[in-house]
């Protein structure tokens, strides 16, 4: 990214391609469009600052959802410093009002702790390979599975109960 | 599952997430901008807090790596892996991971988010496990020719947890499938836990968790003289305890409790230093060792220095 003509195609395509994955995967953790963006914003920024790290097309959506999810967490962590606010407040103000839809059965993805749903995730909507998942959390393939098989286990106790 | 969660009902809800044209024209902007400044001055002028926090772990990352790369020299050789330490400059941007701690609470459930069945919020004592307990997941050691492993912290205390990944039970409530888990474990791998009844071990978390003060565990298969994956199977968890004392602790979260309790934007300006100043002193000159003994018993050392960056940020320094 020495010239910037040459920047242009890899900022377009890395746009173009993957923002709305890295979006998916901010909402899924911080359940906010408006923060999700932000997080979007860091995240691309960072890959401007980094994209010599990148090998090719499939490190670039296991680098972003990576980055991602590093910097969803750590703003959560910040959003815990300042204030606490409630599972009903987020239900209730985030999805209904700023969502404005109705989530049948993200609403019970998002109610599982952020290490599963995002497994979920990446496995049912990305479709994701396990190994693939595992590369871009950084995790080995065996914990990745175990999250997949527990996050199942919950998700099926959610929607027994809510049923 | 496949009856009760619609995938596709899921996988349509999702699509309709997506930024809109405006959004990504801003992102594009932005990131051209970024571009332009790097060319114009490579230097920090333009860098976020949060950018240099990340590019200091990444210097991190390279020394852990070259420190690896130089390790390898003979047959005998070993490199350690974690989700916050790692031998590979891409795992850079990883972060210590602190949001489970032996009492359950996950990191979202202490801020309200995402509670889990049985849990339940955070209180004021609660905050006690948040500040002594670290969580670093993954762990795991590879290399080649290796007999054994152990683990040694400088910290009051080091756990284990140890999960058998590969198996489909809930591990974490099942006695039964923890004894089968146990089993399977010890017809492969020896552990040094004597100093506790297994009672005492479940007493001491809802889970499996194995207080070890240097726990050791020998790879019982045979050696292909190949690359040696110890514990490939099984997901290892090590959790540290501060050794600071309780009282001291409870002072500290009393503070942080009572600001918190305030509720009002005063209280930030005064609880984001104290609980930076609370997680910088917990791990202030933690350490963890590991030691693997060679198939002809030569044996050799790696350290684990816990560094505090930034107030998000916690990461490991690893020495030969």
């Amino acid at each position: 990214m020495d010239e910037i003509i040459s920047a242009e195609n890899f900022i377009n395509y890395a746009v173009e391609t993957y923002s709305d994955t890295v979006y998916r995967v901010a909402l899924n953790i911080t359940q906010n469009p408006h923060d999700s963006f932000d997080i979007s914003q860091e995240v691309f920024i960072r890959l401007v600052k980094n994209y010599k790290k990148i090998k090719n097309k499939e490190h670039l959506k296991a680098w972003l959802i990576r980055v991602t999810v590093n910097c969803s967490r750590s703003f959560m962590k910040t959003i815990f410093r300042h204030e606490i606010i409630s599972l009903d407040d987020i239900k209730e103000s985030e999805l209904k009002c700023e969502l404005n839809e109705d989530l049948e059965v993200t609403k019970f993805v998002w109610m599982l702790s952020e290490k599963y749903s995002t497994v979920i995730y990446l496995f049912y909507y990305e479709e994701m390979k396990i190994s693939e998942i595992a590369e871009a959390l950084g995790l080995s393939q065996s914990a990745v599975k175990q999250r997949l098989s527990r996050g199942r286990e919950k998700l099926k106790n959610l929607i027994e109960k809510e049923n | 599952m496949a009856d009760i969660f619609d995938v596709n009902q899921y996988k349509s809800e999702n699509s309709r997430f997506t930024l809109t044209p405006d959004q990504k024209r801003m992102i594009t902007a932005e990131m051209y901008q970024a571009c332009h400044a790097m060319k114009k001055n490579n230097k920090k002028t333009f860098w976020t807090k949060g950018i240099a926090a990340a590019l200091v772990i990444a210097l991190v990352g390279t020394v852990t790596y070259f420190g690896f790369g130089n390790s390898n020299k003979s047959d005998n050789w070993f490199s350690i892996k974690a989700s916050a330490a790692s031998a590979t400059q891409d795992e850079a941007n990883q972060t210590f991971n602190n949001e489970l701690t032996t009492n359950g609470h996950s990191m979202g459930a202490m801020s309200g988010f995402f509670m889990e069945d049985g849990e339940e919020p955070l209180t004021k004592d609660g905050y006690k496990d948040y500040f002594a307990l670290y969580h670093m997941e993954d762990f795991s050691v590879t290399g080649a020719n290796i007999k054994a492993v152990k683990v040694e912290s400088n910290t009051k205390g080091i756990y284990f947890t140890l999960t058998p990944s590969d198996k489909t039970v809930d591990f974490y409530s099942d006695t039964a499938s923890i004894d089968d888990a146990l089993m399977d474990y010890k017809e492969r791998y020896t552990i040094d836990y004597s100093q506790y009844t297994f009672d005492e071990l479940r007493e001491h978390a809802p889970y499996l968790l194995w207080p070890c003060d240097g726990f050791v565990y020998d790879n019982k298969t045979v050696s292909t003289g190949e690359e040696t994956n110890i514990l490939p199977n099984y997901s290892i968890d090590i959790i540290l305890e501060s050794d600071h004392s309780d009282s001291e602790i409870a002072a500290w979260t009393k503070e942080i409790g009572e600001i918190k309790d305030l509720n009002r934007p005063s209280g930030r300006e005064k609880y984001e230093p104290l609980e930076e100043k609370i997680q910088k002193k917990m791990l202030e000159n933690a350490r963890i060792s590991v030691t693997v003994t060679y198939e002809d018993n030569s044996t050799e050392t790696q350290v684990i220095d816990l560094v505090y960056i930034e107030n998000r940020f916690i990461t490991f320094d690893i020495k030969n």
